[in-house]
């Protein structure tokens, strides 16, 4: 079904919308919770949550791109239960490397959070990724926004595990280097 | 950890058209086509007449390019099989492959050398650049194999969006197929990622792939169970002899040619309902004739056939005959890299802050030996930190050497000595101090000859120091004298006579070289590497788009919901002044 008419199934309330949902993204954002998770059950916890989450704002707000807003739910709300049970000293193996990696990317003053760095810092990443050539934007998009698997990658993108870990090993000291000339430090 | 989980949650927030082209299993698509019905039905008529059946033959098939199972114990995946993709087994191409695989799966198991390195690759391992060599251990082992082989090693990867015109020479192989350009190698190994239109059954991707012979290719493909394949050989509408292999999740079309092996890939099987028919389809489609002899890049670019070229410049008078070397020149490229994206200086140290917006380099035959030598100026923008390395490429090892490394404030002369100007004058002179080198060939390096430096009478007595000139020297009555030291700074003056008899003696008294110094650049690396090959080095103006992003003004409201789920209230844009709908469209969601 089209993304429009899943939303407008939402904005007629229909408990259908959901269903539907499920039936188009469901694998989608069962992918990128298990990413983050690796764990099934609370993959798919993730998942429901996010179809309740929908469910609660779409009559609010009518999503542009119903993908990459479902997905950004999927994922914020993976992410929570990630340092939940990280807190909990429960890591989860594959997530912890991602962070690993990136650690680095920018240097720290130690001060208080600050919202307002945080969407400076968005903004930030939105002009490195413009500026990144096609492919070496997706491989990184799929390691650190969808958290997916190196093996994964290359597979998808037919190129050999060094190769991948090679363009995100480039990838993350130019953006190290672009945060650095931008005067990013959190 | 925390930084770079903030950086986690800040990419959650970058805009949805990255989170959509790169969602798994999407790929991109440029220039997409389609095939005509009536033309299908008449391939597929004449591939039946001339296809030939040959289920589980172990022949020129899958089987030919497996690689040997390679024992994960950390692993508890199912036992699946891996392929080579550059040539079958016995082609020095996969034996080398099969070794490097082993190695590979054996070295820093845990990870743990590669955690130390700690993202900084030493810049001696720059002519590894195209794979993932990270140790003096890997290094040597993929140099055994490859000497081993004979093969070469890729040393340039070019980006096809930005250089187009590489693959344009191919011409239209690709047929009625979309295709969208991702990489190509030197030696013309590259990838293109098409789309095929079929009349039944809609728009299947693929990937093609030619890995050139002759060169270490490390391209491997994850198959999953390989007797769940049925192949067969089939002869293309072209005459090419191709074997399809098709299984439940993906299917493959395998092509040897002279010069090149050819695969390609198609990411769905039997389950999605492929048969061999499409595959045919698919075969037909491709104009394999044209992957084949395989033009590099650089030498079709360049009208010349080999890596070398040399340039007739003038030097005193003479002609001398300066060579281009490709080779050198990538090897150049990689260590301007390596201090551009990675910090790293030729000497292997870590640059304490990067290149900034005054370094520069330049390509030249500084030193008058008939080879091109990179003069590389870093100036971070702190005088301190500044450095100027004079370097040099031995073709033997295919690595760089510094000949000279001093305060980046070079002037080269015609006869191939140098004078190493200082930091600061803070002297009563107004001739800049400098240290005086010359240059031994033999071995290819500078000889410091003397610290120089002068006292004019004019500035001690705009000083009020006028008693200080050493009036006893200047026998000439210049009104100049001057020192020279050879194991430091001189004491004694001596007249200006007496100077240019010493710099005559030591060849110094020569015209200066010009040297086209170019700022520090991607785009001029790109640039110095291609020079000879013609090419355009049309690159993203990053800085023009950065720009723009600064430029954007902003106008943000606020609607106090929980869009994302992360317990945090946001703020969704309901206007933005000065944009277009079609960039207000591609705003994310903010967190406030």
């Amino acid at each position: 079904m089209d993304d429009n008419k899943i939303i407008d199934l939402y904005w007629k309330r229909s408990e259908s919308a959901i269903a539907e949902t499920d039936k188009k993204y469901g694998r989608y954002c069962s992918t990128i919770a298990f990413n983050i998770l690796h764990n099934r059950e609370d993959a798919e916890e993730c998942v429901n949550d996010t179809y309740f989450k929908v469910w609660g704002v779409i009559p609010t707000l009518r999503p542009l791109k119903f993908s990459a807003f479902i997905g950004r739910i999927t994922r914020n709300l993976s992410l929570n239960k990630y340092e939940y049970y990280n807190a909990k000293k429960r890591g989860q193996g594959e997530t912890q490397v991602v962070f690993e990696e990136l650690q680095g990317c920018i240097t720290s003053t130690g001060n208080v959070e600050d919202a307002i760095e945080d969407m400076l810092l968005s903004e930030k990443l939105n002009c490195f990724l413009e500026g990144l050539p096609t492919e070496k934007r997706k491989i990184f998009m799929r390691r650190y926004w969808y958290l997916s698997e190196v093996k994964d990658i290359a597979s998808d993108y037919q190129m050999s595990e060094s190769k991948v870990k090679m363009i995100l090993l480039r990838t993350r000291n130019a953006l190290k280097e672009y945060l650095e000339q931008e005067g990013i430090v959190l | 950890m925390r930084e770079a989980k903030r950086i986690i949650r800040a990419l959650g927030d970058v805009d949805d058209r990255y989170i959509e082209e790169a969602a798994p299993g999407k790929k991109n698509r440029t220039h997409l086509s389609y095939r005509k019905l009536a033309v299908l039905v008449a391939c597929l008529v004449l591939m039946l007449s001339l296809s030939i059946v040959a289920y589980a033959a172990n022949w020129f098939g899958l089987r030919d390019l497996l690689l040997p199972f390679i024992n994960r114990s950390s692993s508890i995946e199912e036992e699946s099989s891996t392929i080579g993709l550059s040539g079958y087994q016995a082609s020095k191409e996969w034996q080398a492959l099969a070794e490097w695989r082993e190695f590979v799966s054996q070295y820093d198991p845990d990870g743990r050398i590669y955690q130390n390195i700690d993202g900084r690759l030493d810049s001696s391992f720059a002519r590894y650049s195209c794979y993932l060599v990270y140790s003096q251990e890997m290094a040597e082992e993929i140099d055994r194999i490859t000497e081993k082989y004979g093969l070469a090693l890729h040393t340039t990867s070019y980006d096809l969006q930005e250089h187009p015109e590489l693959i344009e020479t191919l011409g239209d192989f690709l047929g009625d197929n979309g295709g969208y350009y991702t990489y190509m190698y030197e030696d013309g190994t590259f990838e293109v990622e098409g789309t095929i239109q079929l009349a039944d059954t809609g728009a299947w991707d693929f990937v093609l792939l030619r890995s050139v012979k002759g060169t270490f290719h490390d391209a491997m493909l994850d198959i999953g169970d390989i007797a769940e394949y049925q192949e067969m050989l089939y002869e293309t509408e072209c005459g090419v002899p191709v074997t399809l292999a098709l299984g439940k999740s993906r299917a493959l079309v395998l092509v040897d040619l002279e010069d090149c092996f050819v695969t390609i890939t198609i990411p769905y099987g039997t389950e999605k309902g492929l048969g061999q028919s499409h595959m045919k389809i698919l075969a037909d489609s491709i104009d394999f004739a044209a992957l084949t002899p395989v033009v590099k890049p650089q030498s079709d670019l360049s009208n010349s056939s080999g890596s070398v070229e040399h340039d007739e410049v003038v030097k005193d008078g003479s002609e001398v005959a300066v060579e281009y070397d490709a080779d050198a020149r990538q090897i150049y490229a990689a260590t301007l890299r390596n201090l551009l994206y990675n910090n790293i200086l030729p000497d292997g140290s870590t640059a304490e802050t990067s290149v900034g917006e005054y370094s520069s380099f330049a390509i030249s035959d500084v030193d008058s030996d008939g080879k091109e030598e990179l003069v590389l100026l870093y100036d971070p923008g702190v005088m301190a930190d500044e450095k100027g390395y004079i370097m040099g490429y031995d073709s033997d090892t295919g690595e760089t050497y510094i000949q000279l490394e001093e305060f980046p404030y070079f002037a080269f002369l015609r006869n191939g000595n140098l004078k190493a100007l200082s930091s600061h004058n803070q002297t009563y002179g107004d001739m800049w101090p400098y240290l005086f080198y010359r240059y031994i060939p033999e071995s290819d390096t500078y000889e410091l000859v003397g610290y120089v430096h002068s006292e004019d009478k004019q500035v001690l007595e705009l000083n009020g120091m006028s008693d200080q000139y050493p009036y006893k020297a200047d026998t000439s009555e210049t009104g100049t004298v001057y020192y020279v030291g050879t194991d430091g700074w001189g004491t004694t003056p001596m007249d200006e006579t007496d100077y240019m008899e010493w710099l005559n003696a030591n060849e110094g008294n020569v015209q200066e070289l010009e040297i086209p110094y170019l700022p520090f650049t991607e785009e001029n690396i790109g640039k110095m590497e291609c020079q000879k090959k013609n090419m355009s080095g049309n690159s993203i103006d990053t800085r023009r788009l950065l720009d723009e992003c600064e430029n954007m003004k902003v106008h943000w409201e606020s609607d106090s919901i929980d869009v994302d789920g992360n317990g945090i209230t946001d703020y969704a844009i309901v206007g933005i002044v000065g944009l277009s709908l079609n960039e207000r469209e591609r705003m994310p969601y903010r967190h406030a």
